[in-house]
């Protein structure tokens, strides 16, 4: 491998590795699995990294807003907490 | 002493240094700021920054340890739930202390419901998220926790700059305990903004932790399945997400039925994890032996403290001769970052996604959890300039619009690298350890400089 980085003898796959998308046809047995069996996004040229199972309880499956309402009241949440950092609130130059 | 303090990361070195740190770099800056409240208390100036500030820092890290492995057994609803009442509830009690030592306690314990808005956050976004889209979603956390600590301060400055026309003709303890009761003011503030935070977790916030089953597992990171043992378990395995209790028999998930709505809001969902309490609180620290997560904890931390850094020096810097600006027009500047950060959000996030995306397809497909890394480049050119070119501007004392575009771009850079590389090298950590990964960021959270 490049710039001296080590070739892993020990394990089956990289961790973290995993296939996102399809273009390479020859790979698609990667992770040995067939293709036609994993799920994609709505552009249906990502493969869904992790699966989703096919619960409607599954957190991968809820609805677009609902993830987005997650995210955005995590987002104000995060706000208010940065907030709350003491040496804000005192002004510094203040006398 | 930064470059030490980054170092010697381990977790009871925390106050120790808070201490050092303050007493001798910070302490003196934030000093005068400090003096009513502690004036008010008749406490040394010195430890009424440790108690009140280094106490936060060091409950932050203990809360990280304990609320993310409470999470990880128990689910993460009820610990969010329980952290935000617990936010509003130390605001209030803060705003209304009336001595040191209860000042100190509620600033604790707030510290302490601090840190799963800091350190679970990541795993939130994982457990909805898919790889490709959590770059972005990181960049907007991370835009949260910065946006809150720059509107912050021009708030913060707004009310002292309307106090301070009361203030000045008065007697300089009165002066005090008026900037004190101010301060009151702001606290009260926020815990306001607490109790809306605990009802927008509890209705937009359901718990997010779920035991998958029947899913194909293609995510490898997970199973080290090594080379010699049978690799056929691997292919058609039932992925439990959370690696713990193994139901061999596949339960055909799409026939579950929908969890009502009123079910949904229950605050504790009966999830329940099994794992041992005591080694999901160990693992970070065995995760900094892994050269990705150090090296992630020692950017994390350099990037904070310099944003800290920063901040304080803009102030101190703004309102001395020759720029001489008033305490309002301070605080705007920090405004101007504020506007940057978003703009470094609204480029880093998809930036980040796209890259990834771009670069496993030129890998004939595969994903690799490095190709967050290249957007790294970005931080090195704008944070050296950025920085650079403030430090020159100042120094120059060249007029105030050219320092003021350099901080703002050294603050960008930062913001930029917030919601890039760091999150970067934080996805990077999640993606190739998957479950134990988002331990890391109470990692970083622990060495972090109080801001």
């Amino acid at each position: 491998m490049p710039l001296g980085v080590l070739e892993d003898r020990k394990l089956e796959h990289v961790p973290g590795t995993a296939p996102l998308n399809e273009l390479g046809r020859e790979d698609q047995n990667i992770s040995g699995i067939d293709s036609g069996l994993l799920k994609h996004d709505a552009s249906g040229e990502i493969v869904l990294v992790p699966q989703p199972s096919d619960s409607p309880n599954d957190p991968y499956n809820w609805s677009r807003t609902r993830k987005e309402l997650f995210t955005l009241t995590f987002a104000y949440g995060c706000g208010c907490v940065g907030g709350t950092y003491f040496g804000h609130l005192f002004p510094l130059s203040l006398f | 002493m930064r470059w030490r303090y980054v170092f010697w990361a381990p977790f009871p070195f925390v106050p120790v240094l808070i201490k050092l740190t303050y007493s001798t770099a910070v302490g003196p800056l934030l000093g005068a700021a400090f003096v009513p409240l502690a004036k008010e208390w008749e406490v040394s100036l010195t430890n009424f920054i440790t108690g009140a500030q280094g106490g936060v820092i060091a409950a932050i890290a203990v809360g990280s340890l304990l609320f993310n492995a409470l999470a990880v057994k128990y689910g993460k609803r009820p610990v969010y739930l329980i952290t935000s009442v617990g936010l509003a509830v130390t605001c209030f009690w803060a705003a209304e202390a009336r001595s040191f030592k209860s000042f100190v306690a509620a600033r604790v314990l707030q510290g302490l419901c601090m840190a799963p808005m800091e350190a679970l956050i990541p795993a939130s976004i994982a457990d909805i998220w898919f790889v490709h889209e959590r770059g972005y979603r990181t960049a907007i956390f991370n835009l949260g926790v910065l946006g809150g600590i720059n509107l912050a301060t021009p708030i913060g400055k707004f009310f002292s700059s309307r106090s301070r026309f009361l203030i000045l003709s008065d007697h300089p303890i009165a002066g005090a305990i008026m900037e004190a009761s101010n301060w009151r003011v702001v606290m009260h503030a926020m815990g306001g903004a607490f109790v809306l935070q605990l009802i927008l977790t509890f209705f937009f916030m359901p718990e997010s932790a779920y035991h998958r089953t029947g899913t194909l597992n293609i995510d490898t990171g997970k199973h080290n399945v090594e080379t010699d043992k049978s690799v056929a378990a691997d292919h058609m395995e039932n992925s439990n997400e959370k690696g713990a209790t193994a139901t061999p028999a596949p339960v055909d998930s799409a026939s579950e039925p929908k969890l009502s709505f009123a079910r949904e809001m229950l605050p504790y969902s009966g999830y329940v994890n099994h794992v041992s309490l005591l080694s999901t609180m160990v693992r970070p620290f065995l995760l900094l032996a892994s050269p990705a997560v150090l090296w992630a904890t020692l950017l994390f931390t350099t990037c904070i403290s310099w944003l800290v850094g920063i901040s304080i020096t803009i102030s101190q810097i703004f309102s001395a001769p020759p720029y001489n600006f008033s305490v309002r027009s301070v605080g705007a500047t920090n405004l101007s970052s504020f506007v940057a950060s978003l703009i470094g959000t609204a480029v880093a996030g998809p930036a980040i996604d796209g890259i990834v995306k771009r670069m496993s397809k030129r890998n004939k497909g595969i994903f690799e959890p490095e190709f967050r890394l290249p957007i790294m480049v970005t931080y090195l050119c704008f944070t050296a300039t950025g920085f650079f070119g403030w430090g020159q501007a100042a120094y120059n004392q060249d007029p105030w619009p050219i320092p003021g575009k350099f901080c703002p771009n050294s603050h960008d850079s930062i913001h930029f690298q917030k919601a890039n590389p760091q999150n970067s090298c934080c996805m990077h950590g999640l993606d190739q350890l998957r479950n134990p990964a988002w331990h890391h960021r109470c990692r970083c959270i622990h060495c972090r400089l109080p801001s």
